[in-house]
């Protein structure tokens, strides 16, 4: 490098640091002061009503606290429940969907258009929507159900703890299905035709084409999927509070929404940061599960 | 004949999934339309009405109705909604330019320099996106109300900020990256200054993404709820989705004016994501993908 390129390469370099500052000083002080301080805080006995005042070190005890405490094994068995089957219906209704939108050659621009709105309304809305849909004696579930012979009764459906959960899944698997399709429709759109062509010349059938060449195709779209709809499913919160409350009972407490309870309607700050901790944790060990996964079945 | 039928099963096959599945994804605007329309009286009613029978525009007025549930139980009534809504509307604004300023920049540096530090950062971001909400809304609120004490409307602004942020320098880089370096350099060489030469060759070229990147800020800041609740919890002040939540669950009101206000809240996303489709899904797509 000669003089002349070395300060052109200065310049750029400062140029680019220079533009960067907003962003990182935004994102420094917004997330990683809140992040070490709730460090602080989880490994102090900290109280909220003496913020300056030091607290003792109690090393991983709020963990231990939540970890032991009674419901925490109901709360996960919950958590488990609710993000496997949104992810599993999410995958296999988008799959279906895609596949059968790609048949379609004519309107597909208005499908999409129609297909976003469920994912553009506010999630608070959702819920609400849902829950009167299945308000017991004048909702539309209910009224489906007795017109199709199904039941006869009228009465109390997010009461009941299996339909609770089913209700909350359903809200989410709504609102989270049009993000699915688009991702794994861009992902079926990046197919090359010709492979199609090549495969029928060999003499391939509808399955085995999908089976050899449409799915493993698709293996990063689903990944990408996976990845995101891990994250918020469970991080579901504002469809239970709207539609169950974590109730009833406690059927529908999962993972974020006991960490809500913990820190903002027992105050419990320390064992609060705790839980959200674990989720944390939870989210990075499914991202690293699929990355491998994925990426080892991709160059096979 | 048979190889008629062949190829026109698998395509009503085809047409019957998408026909289903629209049915599920928009019946449900259609109840919220059709009960906030009807008076309460037809409201209640079982069977409930599958098409009204007749039409009212009551429901969206009581929000003017000043008394409506105010000094009963509920700490917010339905008529502070229209507030909310504006209170919404300033907050989204703020949370809007806010990401442009200090996002496009970024993403320029993202897509154009290549260096340690950038890239060090950008996986920064990237591993912040996993982080969830429930895990920053705890210390978050501890030093905004607690030790800051800052006011709730900033204090709202600034936590919507953390989630938009990382997601409009993804979304911009994206679009940054695809817009072809040479003709920026080409005005250079005519006598352009790097500002100028983005100004007028770049940001254009890369509109399209700065829609999209905006218009998800927006919405994003509109459908805000864990942050917003927590935040404003002790003030007066709060964005529409908080007092639609708790209109939806007073239990003392009528379930048109519950439909009417949620209804509402919904239509501003509504239109902008029916104006917009197709930006947005490029847009959402280009951002997972890339």
């Amino acid at each position: 490098m000669n003089k002349k390129e070395l300060f052109l390469f200065e310049q750029q370099r400062n140029f680019a640091y220079l533009i960067i500052v907003p962003a990182a000083i935004t994102v420094t002080t917004l997330v990683i002061v809140p992040i070490l301080y709730s460090l602080y805080v989880v490994l102090h006995d900290w109280s909220y009503m003496r913020p300056f005042t030091k607290g003792e070190f109690i090393g991983l005890g709020n963990f231990l606290a939540v970890i032991t405490e009674e419901g925490f094994i109901n709360t996960l068995r919950s958590t488990f429940i609710f993000t496997t089957s949104t992810l599993a219906l999410e995958i296999f209704i988008g799959l279906g969907a895609v596949l059968a939108i790609d048949k379609i050659k004519k309107g597909r621009m208005l499908i999409y258009g129609l297909i976003i709105l469920p994912w553009a309304i506010p999630n608070v809305i959702n819920a609400l929507m849902w829950k009167w849909i299945f308000n017991p004696y004048y909702g539309l579930f209910n009224a489906l159900l007795v017109n199709l012979k199904i039941t006869s009764s009228y009465g109390t459906l997010l009461g009941k703890p299996g339909f609770a959960m089913a209700a909350i899944i359903n809200s989410q698997v709504w609102r989270e299905l049009p993000f699915v399709i688009f991702i794994l429709g861009a992902g079926l759109q990046s197919i090359p035709p010709q492979l199609y062509e090549a495969a029928r010349v060999d003499g391939a059938k509808g399955v085995s084409i999908f089976r050899y060449i449409t799915l493993p195709w698709l293996y990063p779209s689903i990944m990408i999927v996976l990845i995101f709809e891990t994250m918020n499913s469970l991080r579901v919160f504002d469809i239970i509070w709207i539609m169950t409350y974590g109730g009833p009972g406690d059927s529908t407490a999962v993972l974020a929404w006991r960490t809500y309870m913990k820190a903002f309607l027992n105050f419990d700050f320390g064992q609060g940061i705790a839980l959200s901790y674990i989720i944390m944790i939870i989210t990075l060990i499914f991202a690293a599960i699929y990355i491998k996964v994925f990426l080892r079945t991709e160059f096979t | 004949m048979a190889f008629k039928h062949k190829k026109l099963i698998p395509n009503l096959g085809a047409y019957v999934v998408v026909l289903v599945l629209l049915v599920y994804f928009l019946s449900p605007f259609y109840w919220l339309l059709i009960s906030s329309l009807q008076p309460e009286g037809e409201l209640i009613t079982i069977p409930p009405n599958w098409i009204p029978k007749s039409v009212t525009l009551n429901n969206f007025l009581s929000f003017l109705d000043k008394d409506l549930r105010r000094g009963l139980s509920a700490p917010t009534a339905a008529s502070d909604l229209l507030a909310s809504i504006g209170v919404s509307f300033l907050v989204a604004i703020f949370v809007t330019t806010l990401n442009l300023v200090i996002g496009v920049p970024a993403a320029y540096a993202f897509a154009r320099f290549k260096l340690k530090a950038l890239s060090f950062f950008f996986t920064f971001l990237l591993i912040l996106r996993m982080v969830p909400a429930v895990a920053i809304v705890i210390p978050f609120y501890l030093i905004m109300t607690n030790i800051l004490e800052l006011s709730a409307l900033l204090s709202v602004t600034l936590s919507h900020l953390i989630f938009s942020l990382p997601f409009t320098i993804w979304v911009l880089r994206s679009y940054f990256l695809t817009s072809p370096q040479t003709l920026e350099e080409a005005a250079r060489i005519d006598g352009c200054s790097r500002m100028k030469a983005v100004a007028l060759i770049t940001l254009p070229l890369c509109a399209p993404g700065l829609v999209a990147a905006a218009i998800f800020a927006f919405m994003f800041s509109w459908s805000e709820f864990l942050f917003a609740l927590v935040l404003t919890s002790t003030s007066h002040v709060k964005t529409a989705p908080v007092v639609v939540s708790i209109i939806g669950s007073d239990i003392m009101l009528r379930y048109g004016v519950i439909n009417a206000s949620a209804l509402t809240v919904a239509i501003a996303p509504l239109f902008v994501s029916i104006a917009f489709a197709s930006y947005l899904r490029k847009g959402l797509t280009a951002g997972a993908l890339k």
